[in-house]
């Protein structure tokens, strides 16, 4: 019984590899290769997935729906580019440090608010990125609400920066998202992410089998911290500015959330799902009829967000497998489509 | 030295003194039960043992260790389990999963952890519904699930509250016999049952609860025949009357 | 020493605003378990609504706030009944991001339509007047704000705790089955309670174009603070959302004026923070 479950799992890990090789060919497709502005999107498609993944860990698998996951994220840019603006060094060991420190400082700061439940702990995480964005808006020594803007630098791996096409970027977003995904779908198939969703299931019968819930949250915490702390850094090197406003505030951290909960919280592919609805529908309509204020795509989005949770609240995750039940149940109540296929 | 030991716990909430003074033993490799009357402490004696609840006064001694207050996990990975009176299964995860859970406590590798959990689902029977929601299943199943979670813990002490509540006859005689199995592996229990028939042939003594004190302690054939036992079940009128028919007994 | 009494009252006219726009949250909250992401979006409608019915009809905040109560009355039994209604069988959560979902479309219908210019009434009959207490400056608008919100919130508390409809709605908050049982409408309190809530903020914003400019954006913070107000009051307490949100104005107002006005709102949630570290449960939240 065990090797047909191991069967499930190689047929899904060869959809992964083929996906993965899709991916990594996309950008020698013509159209692609001369559309900087299709670029952009797939980037920024490849960069929200990893990030709303990272959050996935304690937000989906885990249950605890955090709203500060922007804190650590904008630690991470903050640690790329304090590295480069600041230091006038390559990002990397800035980029190292900034996860390092968003780990630390996401365990430190939640360990006490578990102890909430609901309503409580979400507003806890609203209440902890209002004050780190304050607070980063009057630190000096991180130019406060200036921001850090990047200088020119020599273009390549080693800064990780160029100028003149993204694709290299896209490269780099790749590498990102296949670091990330790879990290979960190993937690998913093994002790800690079957930990994970115990904990979200029922924590008091979680703990009657030996699981230790604060360990375990503490852990997943650590880990989409750091993860999340990376994807800042790569929002860094490629917006070229960072400021509290843009990384520590409320609708980034919502952004984390949202393309999760539309993918499928929980779910191994929801974040990637939800990244590709959202994004190309973020960015076409900003390009279409965004312009200055006139927030049409917002209010798109919003639509869709309220569509969505009132509809399936598990997403599209939750649509596909409705769907699949759906013609399971067909074939099981109605031999006679069965005959016929 | 008995596997468990409990010695005097109080439990006190705010004023109601739910658990007064219990104490008694449980042999390894034995079936104790633990019954009374709704209401007599079984299920507060049991969240005191396993870390739910803090015990106001006493010792929990589990092979020669203090467990007295230790928190539910750590009780849980020194080997004594519990399963719940209201069946908590983890719904949304299927019967295989759920029963992985419990077995990834003394093995991280997942195959391995699989097989163990292949183990169990075979011992509880309930090899038909592996990939089945555990939330779909009927209460008897889920009481297995829960049983077989519990046990690929690889416990040394199982302790079951009301396992029985809730089953037919016949899936109360398929427990009764999947409990001896597990006797037969060397696991000791400590059940709370009110369906005398389940644990009366089995156990290999009964303590008795009324109202948070111990009130008798002995083997099943005494314990039925127990003046207080059969008062605190059935009131002061029928002990009377048995005690009366014990002097006709006497003098006839 | 008078300057430790004006911050003070500033401090405290800002807190009964909050309140009532507390209140309105925290009975949402308290009846279904509901946080309502948009209730700062509602306060923005009914500011615009007042704002518009000034500019167009020269009609003072002072009547126009029974139409703005209105409308977000209406705006909130709406709300309820096709997004909020569909959310409370799944999970908890749903509700929260519909509620968020719906703050974006209003926010951005409302910039689309009325662009991000600040606006404010300058006619009004309030506007600009002040009371001296000595040396105390008590702003006209402010203080007839205040007051009414505080009015506003007693009588909801009031219906709460005294008549039957409160007694349903409280039984409905306690165990919605078992209200049920007793033969009361559950969906229709529900109903009823987010309009109530919407309501509550309405009549805030309605108040509030006297003194304060009307823009898209007004409404965040406000929603923010309420939320802040209401969790450290605690869950189902609207006195504790009261006694929350007057502190919280006092906060603000003292740290922005002691420490620096940067750090108003750090001090506010940091506070939530320290509550909340000590009675998970908020000051009187069962």
């Amino acid at each position: 019984m065990v090797i047909v479950k191991k069967r499930n799992f190689k047929k899904q890990d060869i959809y992964w590899y083929i996906f993965i090789g899709i991916l990594i060919l996309i950008p020698l497709i013509p159209k692609v290769a001369g559309n900087t502005f299709i670029q952009h999107v797939l980037i920024l498609i490849l960069l929200y997935a990893s990030m709303s993944q990272a959050w996935n860990i304690i937000g989906g698998y885990c249950g605890q729906v955090s709203f500060g996951h922007s804190v650590f994220f904008g630690i991470g840019a903050y640690g790329a580019a304090m590295a480069v603006v600041k230091y006038g060094m390559v990002p990397w060991l800035g980029v190292l440090v900034g996860a390092v420190t968003a780990s630390i400082v996401a365990i430190l700061i939640s360990y006490p608010c578990f102890k909430l439940k609901g309503h409580y702990f979400a507003i806890a995480t609203f209440a902890i990125v209002e004050i780190f964005n304050r607070l980063f808006m009057v630190w000096d020594w991180v130019e406060g609400a200036l921001g850090l803007d990047y200088p020119l630098v020599e273009e390549g791996w080693k800064n990780f920066m160029w100028y003149e096409t993204k694709i290299h970027y896209y490269y780099g977003a790749l590498i990102l998202f296949v670091i990330i995904f790879s990290v979960v779908r190993y937690i998913e198939q093994n002790r800690f992410g079957f930990y994970l969703k115990a904990v979200r299931e029922d924590q008091e019968t979680a703990e009657s089998t030996g699981i230790n819930s604060t360990l375990v949250k503490l852990m997943a915490m650590g880990i989409s911290a750091f993860l999340a702390a990376l994807c800042g850094a790569f929002f860094a090197q490629y917006s070229l500015r960072v400021a509290p406003p843009m990384v520590i505030c409320l609708s980034m951290s919502m952004t984390f959330v949202l393309v999760t909960i539309l993918g499928g919280a929980g779910t191994f592919f929801g974040p990637l799902l939800g990244a590709m609805i959202l994004i190309p529908l973020q960015e076409y309509t900003r390009v279409l009829w965004g312009g200055l204020g006139s927030g049409i795509d917002l209010i798109l989005f919003g639509f869709l967000i309220v569509l969505i949770m009132v509809r399936q609240p598990k997403g599209i995750m939750g649509l596909i497998n409705e769907f699949l039940n759906y013609k399971k149940n067909r074939k099981q109540n109605f031999p006679e489509s069965q005959v016929k296929e | 030295m008995a596997l468990l030991e409990v010695k005097g716990i109080s439990k006190k909430f705010g004023s109601l003194l739910a658990n007064d003074n219990v104490s008694f033993d449980v042999e390894e490799g034995r079936i104790v039960g633990l019954i009374g009357p709704n209401g007599a402490g079984k299920t507060t004696l049991f969240d005191c043992i396993t870390g739910i609840y803090k015990a106001s006064k006493g010792k929990i001694i589990f092979s020669g260790k203090n467990i007295t207050n230790l928190p539910p996990y750590k009780v849980t990975h020194l080997g004594v389990v519990r399963t719940f009176q209201i069946v908590h299964t983890l719904k949304e995860m299927s019967v295989f999963d759920n029963i992985m859970i419990g077995a990834y406590l003394r093995e991280g590798n997942s195959e391995k952890a699989g097989k163990i959990a292949d183990d169990c689902l075979k011992a509880c029977f309930l090899l038909g519904f592996k990939d089945k929601r555990a939330g779909d299943l009927t209460i008897g199943l889920k009481k297995r699930l829960e049983l077989a979670r519990a046990l690929a813990t690889g416990p040394k002490l199982l302790m079951l509250d009301e396992c029985m509540a809730g089953l037919t006859s016949t899936e109360v005689k398929e427990s009764v016999e999947l409990i001896k199995n597990l006797k037969k592996r060397g696991i000791t229990f400590l059940i709370v049952e009110h369906i005398m028939e389940a644990i009366m042939p089995i156990a290999d003594k009964i303590v008795v609860l009324d109202g948070g004190i111990k009130i008798a302690e002995n083997k099943p054939d005494v314990i039925i025949r127990d003046e207080r036992v059969i008062e605190a079940y059935f009131g002061k009128k029928y002990s009377k009357r048995l005690q009366a028919k014990k002097e006709a007994n006497k003098h006839g | 020493m008078t300057t430790f009494f004006q911050v003070t009252i500033d401090g405290l006219l800002t807190g009964m605003v909050y309140a009532l726009v507390a209140s309105g949250l925290s009975l949402i909250w308290g009846v279904m378990d509901v946080l309502n992401f948009a209730h700062g979006e509602f306060l923005m409608v009914g500011m615009y609504v007042s704002y518009w019915l000034g500019f167009l009809m020269n009609i003072d905040p002072l009547i126009s706030w029974i139409a703005s109560g209105a409308f977000c009355f209406i705006i909130g039994v709406l709300t309820y009944k096709l997004i909020i209604q569909h959310c409370l069988s799944g999970p908890p959560l749903a509700a929260l991001l519909a509620t968020f979902g719906l703050s974006m479309i209003l926010k951005n219908v409302a910039l689309n339509r009325f662009s991000p210019n600040f606006r404010i009434l300058t006619h009004t009959i309030l506007g600009g007047k002040k009371i001296m207490l000595g040396e105390l400056i008590l702003p006209l608008p402010q203080l007839v704000t205040g007051i009414f919100a505080l009015i506003v919130v007693f009588i909801i508390y009031y219906i709460i705790k005294r008549t039957r409809l409160g007694w349903a709605i409280q039984a409905t908050a306690m165990d919605k089955e078992a209200a049920e049982l007793m033969g009361i409408r559950t969906n229709w309190i529900f109903g009823l309670v987010f309009g109530l809530g919407g309501a509550c903020v309405g009549i805030a914003g309605g108040l509030l174009p006297s003194s304060l400019a009307v823009h898209p954006e007004v409404g965040s913070l406000f929603g923010l603070i309420a939320f802040i107000a209401v969790a450290m009051g605690g869950f189902g307490s609207i006195p504790g959302a009261l006694l929350a949100a007057l502190f919280i104005g006092l906060i603000e107002a003292f740290g922005g004026f002691y420490i620096a006005p940067v750090f108003k709102y750090v001090v506010v949630f940091g506070l939530y923070l320290v509550v909340v570290m000590f009675r998970p449960k908020g000051l009187f939240g069962w």
